[in-house]
């Protein structure tokens, strides 16, 4: 038997966030992606293959789009997939929830004239609410196969591999107004006739898109294109000058009466007069809620805590007892040369510093942190969160805009500080870039803070929360004064309904998160080790010590051992956590110094990074000054803390 | 009703005479005053709008020529509805006669639907029915308000979004927070939540301010969602070539 070899064809997925695009792509592919229920969350598009009837299909999943033009990254970056990829069928994924969403997603789809197939899904809960959608009509309206789906069930995963073969670029088309259409005939005679999606490449330039990647991608088209762009731009100004209004308008118009007519045809039924939410949604509301709201927000905060002082710190122990201790015992025995015991093993040692530090002490606390997290975020509760808070941001300077980065900061800083660019004010954007690079702990730093207070006491842990609220606040309020106002941007914050969260994609991708700061962080670590060994060893350690000691032991009241953390504190903040992890286990730092500690640890120097993030949003001055504010604010308030709490300290006797 | 100038005011004033009684050259000359001009009415004759008896000069329509007759009286009378209820204005005579020119009876059936199919003008007179209250479109008696105004559960259909930063007009838009479409509020505090098109979304006060509304009652709710909009009658006048679908 001679084997055929098998042709392969692609197909992208697409559709609107949360509609179950990668849930049909694991269906599909066998293959398990990262699912969150959070905006934003397939980051890098996955790709994975499947066999049918004799074709290889290779699969495309890309991030939730609600249109495709240059609203967000996301949209552009589907666009330039498309071009990357050329796909021969596109398959949009439509959440029966959302259909008019969906359906102006597919009016925009069709445009770009690749045969398509569409995936109605989660088509179980429209009876719930009940009304029908019309499936067959929907297909002979548009010429296109629709298969009926449930992806979190695999339903209609047969169907739907079947319809890729029927696969039809889509007969309906939405018809602009008669000056646009001549406008858009216009502009696609002056594009290279090799160009796929031409109407929608035409559409595009006449709205006075600044990035086109069909054309900047396709490196065939963009000699011919670029030398017709003159032509071009003659052809959008005159129709600037006949439309009345914003051309954009017309064409929201124009797909709005599109999407109002195909929804009125294949949508029967209307919303049960009364009804009943279900557990899920009377679970997020309840986490809106001015008043439940915030005791949710304890719940999980206590859970947090209990989570990583008892949990990980017993984990923690236990990986000492069983492993550390033994290694060290093993290796002061194995290493005799007492340079070498020095360096690996001695109190800079690379592996004890470096390597040990990374994995027994930090890396326990960041799993049972990365795993709670991950569920909060998994049952989609951050989006209600900026609910919750948008009043309080509101007060100092921020809109509810904002509440998205600042959120997103305590998980990771430097991917918070990027997303910033959404924020269209730029006083707005700096307060942000501010905040998210001064008191605000990422998660790393978050689960660290709580270990090393945890030890002290839940009181320790209080004060250090609430100072850095309390600086948070005043430094937004002083900026907030400081920076001229440009007219902030409004807060408008889709939210994704609650569900249960799914288990094995929570621990995918604490087990990705923890493989990125060991992969990331490890080298990190060993090097600095590395650093302050040198440093000891030819004696600059001392001489800084010496230098730093009227500030780091006098005015912040802390032990001068401290200075090895702050240094560690440049390369990455786990590592000095974990120095000050060690320092608080060996009895040496009092429940005022770890406070004083865990708050400048905090609040100094954001990680590296983060500093470049900085540089980037904000310019290079802004930067650098946001930078000397910082680190100086720093100083001067852990110093007044501490003798604040000293002066506390001693009038309670 | 100053210019005389034009037939299609006669027209108009030949229904205005014939809802008086009885219409006829004597009570058109008389109703139209100095300005009248017989040639005017002979236009009217000769394009088969209007019959003359000869004998006793009465003016009665053609079945064309009601036709006309009654969509410049209805646009004339929406058009004093709108003026004189909603916008308030005074002289509101004088600017619906330059609405009654307006041809296009989906725009007269939309005013029509916006003021609720008024049965009478500011004046007491009849409004001749469109196809829009034959059909009984449901409609909002009240005038429309802002999100702001809803309570929790309260429910409405999108009039207009005035929102001047085209960013966040896009971003609403493609929420689907557009005219036609239906909102409901399902909280107030600490933000404003909304539901659209079965997503929840979160707004500032800013942004619900500029969300006009009409509210629905209950019971509207029910059945609103699934109604044919009122473009898709189009076909109805055989302009199904022109369909989008």
């Amino acid at each position: 038997m001679v084997k055929q070899s098998t042709e392969t064809r692609k197909a992208c997925i697409i559709g609107l966030a949360n509609s179950g695009k990668t849930q049909i792509f694991n269906q599909l592919t066998g293959d398990y992606n990262l699912v969150a229920n959070y905006p934003m969350t397939t980051v890098e598009l996955a790709t994975g293959s499947f066999d049918f009837k004799g074709v290889r299909w290779k699969l495309f999943d890309s991030p939730g789009v609600n249109a495709l033009g240059e609203n967000s990254a996301e949209e552009l970056l589907v666009r330039r997939t498309l071009v990357a990829e050329r796909p021969e069928v596109i398959i949009q994924c439509i959440d029966s929830n959302r259909i008019r969403q969906s359906l102006r997603l597919t009016s925009e789809l069709l445009e770009l004239e690749i045969p398509m197939v569409l995936s109605l899904n989660a088509i179980d809960e429209t009876a719930k609410k009940g009304y029908t959608i019309d499936a067959e009509r929907l297909s002979r309206v548009l010429g296109i196969p629709v298969v009926k789906t449930v992806a979190r069930e695999g339903v209609g995963m047969y169907d739907l591999k079947e319809a890729l073969f029927q696969a039809e670029v889509p007969g309906s088309r939405i018809a602009y107004s008669e000056e646009q259409e001549a406008a858009l005939s216009a502009i696609e005679a002056h594009l290279p006739p090799t160009l796929i999606s031409k109407r929608k490449v035409a559409l595009q330039l006449l709205l006075g898109d600044s990035h086109v990647p069909e054309i900047e991608l396709n490196s065939k088209v963009y000699g011919e294109a670029a030398q017709a762009a003159d032509d071009i731009q003659e052809v959008v100004a005159e129709t600037r000058k006949q439309v009345k209004g914003e051309i954009q308008l017309h064409i929201n118009r124009a797909r709005a009466k599109w999407t109002d007519e195909l929804y009125s045809r294949i949508v029967s039924g209307g919303a049960p007069r009364k009804q009943k939410r279900d557990s899920a949604a009377r679970l997020a509301y309840y986490s809106r809620h001015p008043l439940y709201g915030l005791v949710f927000l304890a719940a999980l905060l206590a859970v947090t805590y209990v989570g990583v002082v008892v949990v990980a710190g017993r984990i923690s122990g236990f990986l000492e007892d069983t492993l550390l201790i033994p290694a060290v015992a093993f290796l002061e025995g194995a290493i005799t040369a007492p340079m070498l015991q020095d360096v690996l093993i001695g109190e800079f040692g690379l592996l004890t510093l470096g390597l040990f530090n990374a994995i027994f002490t930090v890396l326990p606390i960041l799993s049972v942190f990365f795993l709670i997290f991950g569920v909060i975020e998994d049952i989609g509760y951050l989006p209600n969160l900026s609910v919750l808070l948008r009043r309080f941001f509101n007060k100092i300077g921020l809109s509810g805009r904002a509440i998205m980065p600042i959120i997103l900061g305590f998980g990771c800083k430097t991917m918070a500080t990027l997303t910033t660019r959404s924020l269209s004010s730029r006083k707005e954007r700096l307060i942000a870039i501010y905040l998210i690079a001064f008191a605000l702990p990422c998660s790393p730093q978050l689960a660290l803070n709580i270990a090393i207070l945890g030890k002290a006491g839940i009181i320790p842990l209080f004060i250090a929360g609430l100072f850095l609220i309390l600086v948070e606040v005043a430094a937004g309020k002083v900026l907030n004064l400081v920076i001229k106002d440009d007219g902030a941007s409004s807060f408008i914050q889709e939210l994704p309904p609650f569900r249960r969260p799914i288990v094995r994609e929570v621990l995918k991708k604490t087990l990705f998160r923890l493989w990125w700061f060991l992969k990331e962080a490890i080298p990190v670590f060993v090097g600095a080790a590395a650093v302050l060994y040198v440093m000891d060893l030819i004696g600059f350690l001392d001489l800084l010590k010496g230098v730093l000691r009227p500030v780091v032991v006098t005015w912040m009241g802390l032990p001068i051992e401290m200075v090895e953390a702050l240094i560690l504190l440049i390369a990455r903040e786990e590592a000095a956590a974990g120095l000050i992890l060690r320092l608080s286990d060996a009895g040496m730092l009092t429940a005022v110094q770890s406070i004083i500690a865990v708050v400048v640890t905090t609040m100094f120097v954001p990680c590296f990074a983060n500093v470049v993030a900085m540089f980037k949003e904000a310019g290079p001055r802004a930067g650098a000054a946001m930078l000397l504010a910082i680190n100086a604010s720093t100083i001067f308030l852990a110093g007044i803390l501490n003798w604040i709490l000293l002066a506390f300290q001693g009038m309670l006797g | 009703m100053d210019r005389f100038n034009t037939a299609d005011e006669y027209i108009e004033a030949v229904w205005i005479l014939l809802e008086r009684g009885h219409a006829s050259l004597e009570t058109l000359a008389d109703y139209v005053g100095s300005e009248y001009d017989r040639n005017l009415t002979q236009e009217l004759v000769d394009r088969k709008l209007i019959y003359i008896d000869e004998e006793s000069g009465e003016i009665s329509y053609s079945g064309q020529g009601e036709e006309i007759g009654r969509n410049i009286i209805r646009a004339h009378r929406l058009a004093e509805r709108l003026l004189h209820d909603v916008l308030k204005i005074d002289s509101y005579e004088l600017a619906a006669c330059e609405f009654e020119h307006i041809i296009d009876t989906d725009l007269i059936d939309a005013l029509c639907t916006l003021l609720g199919h008024p049965r009478t003008c500011p004046d007491g007179l009849p409004i001749p029915t469109g196809e829009c209250c034959r059909r009984e479109q449901k409609t909002f008696r009240s005038p429309s308000l802002s999100l702001l105004e809803l309570k929790p559960e309260e429910s409405g259909r999108v009039a207009a979004v005035h929102c001047n930063d085209s960013h966040q007009l896009q971003l609403l838009e493609l929420l689907q927070i557009r005219p036609g479409v239906v909102v409901q509020v399902h909280q107030i505090s600490p933000s404003i939540v909304i539901e659209c098109d079965g997503s929840n979304i979160a707004l500032d006060e800013e942004i619900a301010a500029s969300v006009y509304v009409w509210r629905m009652n209950r019971d509207q709710r029910v059945k609103k969602e699934a109604e044919p909009s009122r473009i898709e009658k189009r076909g109805r006048k055989g302009s199904r070539k022109r369909r989008f679908l």
